[in-house]
């Protein structure tokens, strides 16, 4: 128990380091290999991530940025198309108008040129009566007589 | 009184396996034998333990082996610090050595702390280990200047620490082990039943622990003095 053996003890000695050894070989470094390589493996996949991340990001941007240019071109458009169809309108009402003017003239200058022949007709027919008239009476009567009932005549004609 | 002494004497005794028939017949005792005993159970675990190892997927084996690795160097990197990193495998190595020879008597093998011989060789290697780290780190004029601080006059006791520390830790050792297992041998012949079992939990399994720890730790904390 207590008597101290030199064979034991450089025995204890190479035992120990060889046992440290061994474990370092078959237990320390092939586990720590593999957690060093997991941590490796994690902090790629990790970077590979923020570099996805990052990407993904700039081309969000992007598509706002492209999705804001087409709100606006959108905008232009529409402020052109309202502002063409506008003109388009003003346009057509105008020239709406002005034929209807044209028009509206038109059948004014007709009407008043039917009017014009219309007298001119009636102007001729009450020639031809006065002058019929006259013929009928100055056939019958004369003087004072001939004057009242060419007068009346007439009225008789005319008020038909 | 006397049939027990007689047994426990004989408990103790190392007793010498073999000898090798070179130089003058080299007596291997017992537990030299039971150390590669539990040297070839380690290797070969840890042989069976990391088998194909990956880096996704693991198996069963590969975490038990991964947690057994992560724990015991974390349990000694915490007591030596980050500047000892180099000292890790080692006494990770003599945590297990310890903690296994402490309680392999429960498995009916003779605890190779139980023999001087290991305890003492085990202490010599703790201190040539903090000598040499210490001669190491700091260069042979620093560390003979080490003896002088923190004032001179101290340079005697510390001088004696370097014999001190190892016989300190080594009869630590050695004397926790042997008295734990007189006790133990004294009360299962009071009382052969039930109570050995639960003092058995406390001085085979936690002192055993207990004791490789406590090695360790003062190990690492004399190196980490020794390379301030």
């Amino acid at each position: 128990m207590l008597s101290v053996d030199p064979t034991n003890l450089i025995l204890t000695v190479v035992n120990l380091l060889v046992l440290l050894v061994a474990l370092k070989i078959f237990l320390f470094k092939p586990v720590q290999k593999i957690i060093a390589d997991r941590q490796a493996e994690a902090d790629k996949q990790f970077g590979e991530a923020a570099a996805r991340q990052a990407e993904a990001d700039g081309l969000k941007a992007q598509y706002a940025d492209s999705l804001a240019g087409i709100e606006d071109e959108k905008k232009k458009t529409l402020q052109a198309a309202r502002k063409d169809a506008d003109a388009q309108y003003q346009k057509i009402v105008a020239e709406a108008e002005s034929k209807a003017r044209q028009i509206k003239e038109d059948a004014t200058a007709e009407a008043q040129h039917q009017k014009a022949q219309i007298i001119k007709g009636a102007e001729k027919e009450i020639a031809d009566m006065v002058v019929d008239a006259a013929t009928k009476v100055v056939g019958k009567q004369s003087g004072a007589e001939i004057d009242r009932s060419l007068y009346n005549e007439f009225l008789d004609k005319a008020g038909e | 009184m006397e049939e027990l002494a007689k047994n426990l004497m004989e408990e103790l005794e190392c007793k010498t396996v073999f000898t090798i028939p070179v130089l003058g017949g080299l007596e291997i005792k017992e537990s030299i034998v039971v150390t590669w005993i539990i040297m070839a159970v380690l290797i070969l675990l840890s042989i069976f333990l990391t088998r194909n190892m990956k880096i996704d997927h693991i198996s069963k084996r590969q975490a038990v082996a991964e947690l057994i690795v992560t724990k015991l160097t974390g349990i000694v990197e915490g007591m030596i610090g980050e500047k000892g990193k180099a000292f890790v495998p080692y006494l990770t190595t003599v945590l297990v050595y310890i903690g296994i020879s402490n309680i392999i008597g429960l498995f009916g093998f003779k605890s190779p702390t139980k023999d001087l011989n290991v305890t003492i060789a085990l202490a010599v290697m703790s201190i040539v280990l903090v000598e040499a780290a210490g001669i190491y780190y700091l260069g042979v004029k620093k560390w003979l200047h080490k003896f002088t601080e923190p004032i001179a006059i101290v340079t005697p006791i510390n001088i004696l620490e370097v014999f001190t520390r190892p016989l300190s830790l080594c009869m630590r050792l050695f004397g926790n082990v042997l008295g734990s297992f007189v006790i133990m041998e004294l009360i299962k012949m009071i009382v052969p039943v039930f109570l050995p079992t639960v003092f058995s939990l406390y001085f085979d399994i936690f002192d055993g622990l207990l004791q490789a720890y406590v090695f360790v730790f003062l190990t690492s904390l004399y190196i980490g003095e020794e390379i301030e």
